[in-house]
């Protein structure tokens, strides 16, 4: 079998590529793939760029960033596979939110209209909104960009943008150091489970089918090695058709037996943050 | 030349600070990498910001360092992108390291050397620690077993451990885990121990 490190986040859509290892679709195309774990896109970053691992689970607009050598070393990377379109939801305190349409289904439904409220917000507000962002280059940045450009709002003037890991997103609200934060899940539904934020707007109403991660490689080492990586993005596609989507979801044909079987792996410990 | 060392763990912190020391480098800051450590290290002003790579603040780190005004040079993480050797050592050791615009590569390299034995150091330290404690936990389970078999078929102590070793042996399991299911047995049938 043929070695393949991968460098992840243990984030949701880390999914495919946990199963295609742990149900045996890597070793059906001869590859042993071994997963490394990282904890900061910043480090999974340096683990491709240098060369430790073949490929990165990565943030769309990271790799295109590295490309045009906006983050750290530049080096020239490719991104032949989707791991997952969407799932970022924005969240804000309950203070702030109390300036939004108060009916939650509309308030959802109607991003401009939302965006619209919100600028309002920031002006009945004493001081700058903060919001986490969980990258620079990431869509969810580029998305809450893209949505606070519905109302006029310039996201480098009229509110402050701060990274943080999703995981402190939450402690980062309770504590007041950000009055919101966008974010994939499960952290928009904890903060509303602990009534200190509410939902604003979700990924797939501001840009639908919205690149989320993508499976990047080194476009050098991705040429060289051409047959290598078919057998890989076979063995990935067939690891994601035995893997639930969101459209599957959508359209309510989610199979529940295949969502339980890949959340009892998912659950392992070496998978999770 | 002033050192930032960003660490959550203050005891890697402080062997990589002690180290730094006994080379002669005075001007050392520990920050922790919580709440506005941000702001923090732009009134530091560092030359050199050592981190854990480990660390999930390395991207608020990165983000500060694209848009800190406060900062009057550039920092770029490792010093020369053409040591691919030594980059490959840090990243193997868990060290990342950021330097300001300009600062001379033979400046840097004894430092980034420098933390990553030591940051070598302290994860063998460290595995060492795990290993101890594990065997330690591991012999207080043979005794607990021993002390079954003893009272429960009165053997002495050395054969009743002989008892476990060949059991082991023969099971092709670690004796540990013969002891940890004699244990689970043996309450289960409501033995005292």
């Amino acid at each position: 079998m043929t070695p393949i490190s991968i460098a992840f986040l243990p984030l949701t859509d880390s999914a495919v590529l946990v199963a295609a290892r742990e149900k045996g679709f890597a070793a059906g195309q001869d590859i042993d793939l071994k997963l490394v774990r990282s904890t900061s896109w910043a480090t999974l970053r340096d683990r491709l760029v240098y060369g430790q691992v073949q490929a990165a689970h990565m943030l769309a607009p990271l790799a295109i960033a590295v490309t045009l050598g906006l983050s750290q070393h530049s080096a020239a990377l490719a991104a032949p596979f989707k791991l997952n379109v969407n799932g970022n939801a924005l969240t804000m305190s309950t203070a702030f939110a109390a300036a939004l349409d108060p009916d939650l289904p509309r308030r959802i439904a109607d991003p401009v209209a939302a965006a619209h409220d919100f600028a309002t917000a920031i002006g009945l507000h004493h001081r700058k909104p903060i919001i986490g962002v969980v990258h620079r280059f990431s869509s969810h940045a580029l998305m809450l960009r893209y949505w606070l450009a519905f109302a006029g709002v310039d996201p480098d003037r009229d509110v402050t943008l701060r990274v943080l890991p999703p995981s402190l997103m939450v402690e980062a609200l309770r504590a007041g150091e950000i009055d919101g934060f966008i974010a994939g899940a499960p952290w928009a539904s904890l903060a509303a489970a602990d009534g200190i934020g509410e939902l604003v707007a979700v990924g797939p109403r501001i840009w639908q089918r919205g690149v989320e991660k993508v499976l990047a490689f080194r476009t050098s080492w991705m040429e060289a090695e051409a047959e290598l990586v078919d057998r890989l993005l076979r063995a990935l596609s067939l690891a994601a058709q035995g893997t639930p989507s969101r459209i599957a979801t959508n359209s309510g044909r989610a199979d529940v037996s295949v969502n339980s079987r890949i959340a009892a792996v998912l659950a392992g410990s070496q998978w999770k943050s | 030349m002033r050192i930032v060392i960003i660490d959550d763990s203050g005891l890697r912190a402080t062997v990589l600070e002690e180290g730094l020391r006994e080379a002669g480098y005075a001007d050392i800051h520990l920050v922790p990498p919580h709440g506005a450590f941000v702001a923090k290290l732009e009134r530091i002003a560092p030359d050199v910001v050592l981190m854990d790579l480990g660390s999930p603040s390395r991207d608020t780190l990165e983000e500060m360092l694209a848009v800190s005004r406060a900062l009057a040079k550039p920092i770029a993480m490792f010093v020369d992108q053409s040591d691919e050797d030594m980059i490959g050592a840090a990243i193997d050791a868990g060290v990342s390291a950021y330097v300001v615009d300009g600062l001379r590569k033979d400046r840097v390299k004894p430092i980034l050397d420098l933390a990553i034995r030591r940051f070598n150091a302290f994860s063998r330290m460290q595995t060492e620690l795990e290993e101890a404690k594990t065997a330690l936990a591991e012999r207080r389970t043979i005794d607990r077993a021993k002390a079954i078999l003893i009272e429960s078929r009165g053997l002495n102590e050395a054969d009743a451990y002989a008892l476990l070793r060949t059991t082991a042996m023969n099971q092709g399991r670690r004796i540990a885990e013969v002891a940890e299911a004699l244990i689970t047995a043996s309450s289960l049938l409501g033995g005292k121990i």
